[in-house]
């Protein structure tokens, strides 16, 4: 990723002391324990894929800790709060041995977790990571890449530094293009619209490079009919802070999203497909913005849940070739979204295969923890990709889904380096494709005929045999025949004389028709293509053989 | 069987690692043709050719390719349909049978999607 100039923002060069404190104010309980609870009994080495690729027991996780644990000293058999270096030694670490932390904790590791769950004390590695890089980048030794995301984040409120303007222009353009895609004139993709329930947050990626995910996001909103906006000014989910340790950067970025959602007035919010972005708005700012008024939803979450719900219908056949899904580490073993890619790829593709392992025992694909923007590494995180190679491999597969952007990149570049020859995809570009777009009638004044989220005809008004039919269709019930055109005018007569719904029981007995048979699906059904107003909370069913009859 | 079989070179290319023609070669249909081979593709169609004649007056114009939305709207493809023609990508499908130097997609101003 090339950027075009280096805004350089002036931060502050921690000193001894300083960094010092810095390191001492993450000594928490929970560090205290792992740092002081390894054995290095090494049942972590096998379940890393730096240490699996390369067999080099320098990357053996607990070997990894151990650089970040010498920073520490232990006094008199409890953790007393002293950093030893900084005592022992006059002048504190000098460069070269910042120079090899820097490359342990930004270099061979991506916080993925994976090691965490093999550990049998539960040592949370990527935690005594993000410390360890937290102080590193005090020092000013973070990788100058992964520094000048965060800092073009932090002055511009996007990590690719992109103008306002463009990013309108953008959106502006897909919401064109989706109109021709679908055939309709009036569907938007609106951008700071107030008082709706969910807020929108992408990754720059999209809209640089990729503007197509957002077409295919907006189709997949609009099918559902969901009321959602973004946000001209602070659109970006991501946030690099959480790689390089900092936390007040890391506070300020998320502030950004959050703000928008208060000003905006969602009390929800949707995130496009990034991993870590999700997981840092979830579950890391409510601890650094001590506030936890906000829902965080994930876009395969939230898809997931569309399915299931029948907001949206899907038709997998369009979609041939055999699928698997990466489990992006922030989503599967960190974020707990197992079962909802699933969901949406088991109905969107017609071939799907897992990986082996998946879901939370997933490999890292080597990408995480910022590793894509740091250049000086990019040997040894492709190295230890092998591990994610072998495992693609192994699937036959030729498209590899994930829902996660820096997973993309990564994938991308393992599959040009590997020669996998595998396309690498969105899980929203499948499910896109596969939509299958309600219909819509117009009537003959040009107004559209609306129908609600649930198949109710929302102006009952306008019902007719016209109509009638295109509700039919839209239940998935062929063409109407006499004896539906019967239960029909009986439903609506009975309706409009006793305000309640007839039991289908009833309408058997009175027609001597089955309408299960006739009208197949829900006991609902009948009473949608008769053109009834949907009932609130409770059906008003006309009871057989009450006073009322 | 016994029949002779006579092959006609109609173009001669040199190229790079990732398939870009090289600067100082001279660019015609051929030439285009044969870089198409190596984008893996059946025919080019008109649609096409259409995109990499425009490419191809860009850059001899003005030294740069345009950025994908002009692309877009000068030649009235939608950005779907330009996947669907070259599914690798405009620039690395149009802009490499173009014969674009491969320079000309890393500069910074690039904004034709890799």
């Amino acid at each position: 990723m090339t950027k075009a100039a280096t805004i350089v923002r002036e931060r502050h060069l921690g000193t001894r002391e300083e960094l010092s404190s810095f390191l001492l104010s993450k000594l928490n309980r929970n560090l205290a324990v792992y740092l002081q609870t390894c054995q290095r009994c090494g049942l972590c080495a096998d379940s890393c894929h730096y240490y699996r690729a390369t067999g080099d027991p320098k990357m053996i996780p607990a070997y990894k800790i151990e650089q970040v644990r010498k920073l520490y000293q232990r006094q008199r058999g409890d953790w007393r709060r002293k950093v030893s270096f900084w005592i022992h030694r006059g002048d504190g670490l000098d460069e070269e041995e910042l120079q090899e932390l820097k490359d342990v904790v930004f270099g061979r590791c991506t916080m993925c977790r994976r090691c965490t769950l093999t550990c049998p004390m539960g040592i949370d590695t990527g935690m005594i990571m993000r410390a360890a890089r937290g102080m590193l980048t005090l020092a000013h030794k973070a990788p100058k890449g992964l520094q000048d995301t965060v800092d073009i984040h932090v002055k511009t409120g996007n990590n690719m530094g992109m103008e306002s303007e463009e990013f309108v222009e953008t959106v502006k353009w897909m919401e064109e293009e989706l109109q021709k895609d679908i055939g309709d004139p009036n569907v938007r993709i609106p951008i700071d619209k107030a008082g709706v329930k969910h807020l929108w947050v992408l990754n720059p990626r999209e809209v640089k490079f990729f503007p197509l995910l957002l077409q295919a996001q907006a189709k997949i909103f609009h099918a559902a009919g969901e009321s959602y906006t973004l946000s001209s000014k602070y659109w970006d989910v991501t946030n690099y802070a959480l790689f390089n340790g900092d936390d007040k950067d890391a506070t300020t970025i998320a502030g950004y999203v959050l703000g928008e959602a208060d000003r905006l007035g969602c009390d929800t919010i949707i995130c496009t497909e990034c991993g870590h972005g999700m997981r840092q708005l979830k579950y890391m700012a409510p601890i650094w913005l001590k506030r936890s008024d906000f829902k965080v939803r994930a876009f395969v979450e939230v898809v997931a849940d569309y399915i299931q719900s029948g907001r949206i219908k899907l038709n997998p056949t369009v979609n041939k070739e055999r699928v698997t899904y990466h489990d992006p580490c922030n989503q599967a073993r960190s974020g707990n979204y197992i079962e909802e890619p699933r969901i949406v790829l088991r109905n969107s593709v017609m071939d799907f295969v897992d990986l082996t392992p998946h879901g939370r025992n997933n490999f890292c694909c080597g990408g995480g923890g910022g590793a894509l923007t740091m250049s000086e590494y990019r040997k040894w995180r492709l190295e230890a990709a092998k591990v994610k190679a072998d495992q693609i491999k192994a699937t036959e597969a030729k498209i590899v889904a994930t829902s996660c952007h820096n997973c993309i990149d990564q994938l991308t570049e393992i599959n040009r380096h590997y020669k996998l020859n595998v396309k690498v995809v969105n899980t929203c570009e499948l499910t896109a494709d596969a939509i299958v777009l309600p219909r819509r009638m117009f009537l003959s004044t040009g107004a559209p005929v609306d129908v609600g989220e649930r198949g109710y005809l929302k102006t009952p008004a306008v019902w007719n045999h016209e109509v009638a039919q295109f509700l039919a269709t839209n239940e998935r019930i062929g063409e109407l025949k006499e004896q539906h055109w019967q239960v029909l005018e009986y439903v609506r007569d009975y309706n409009t004389r006793h305000e309640a719904w007839p039991l289908p029981q009833r309408i058997d007995k009175d027609l001597g028709v089955n309408v299960r048979r006739l009208f197949p699906g829900s006991p609902e059904v009948v009473f949608k293509v008769a053109g009834l107003a949907e009932p609130g909370d409770q059906i008003k069913w006309h009871a057989v053989g009450t006073q009322n009859n | 069987m016994n029949e002779q079989t006579t092959i006609t070179v109609v173009a001669r290319a040199h190229i790079d690692e990732d398939g870009y023609l090289l600067p100082s070669e001279r660019w015609d249909t051929n030439v285009g043709r044969l870089l198409a081979r190596n984008v893996v593709r059946g025919e080019l169609t008109e649609d096409h050719w259409k995109i990499v004649g425009y490419l191809r007056q860009y850059y001899l114009e003005f030294d740069i390719v345009p950025p994908i939305r002009k692309l877009c709207r000068d030649t009235g493809f939608s950005l779907s349909s330009l996947y669907k023609l070259f599914p690798m990508g405009v620039a690395r499908g149009a802009g490499k049978i173009a014969g674009i130097p491969s320079t000309v997609f890393k500069l910074p101003q690039t904004v034709l999607y890799p």
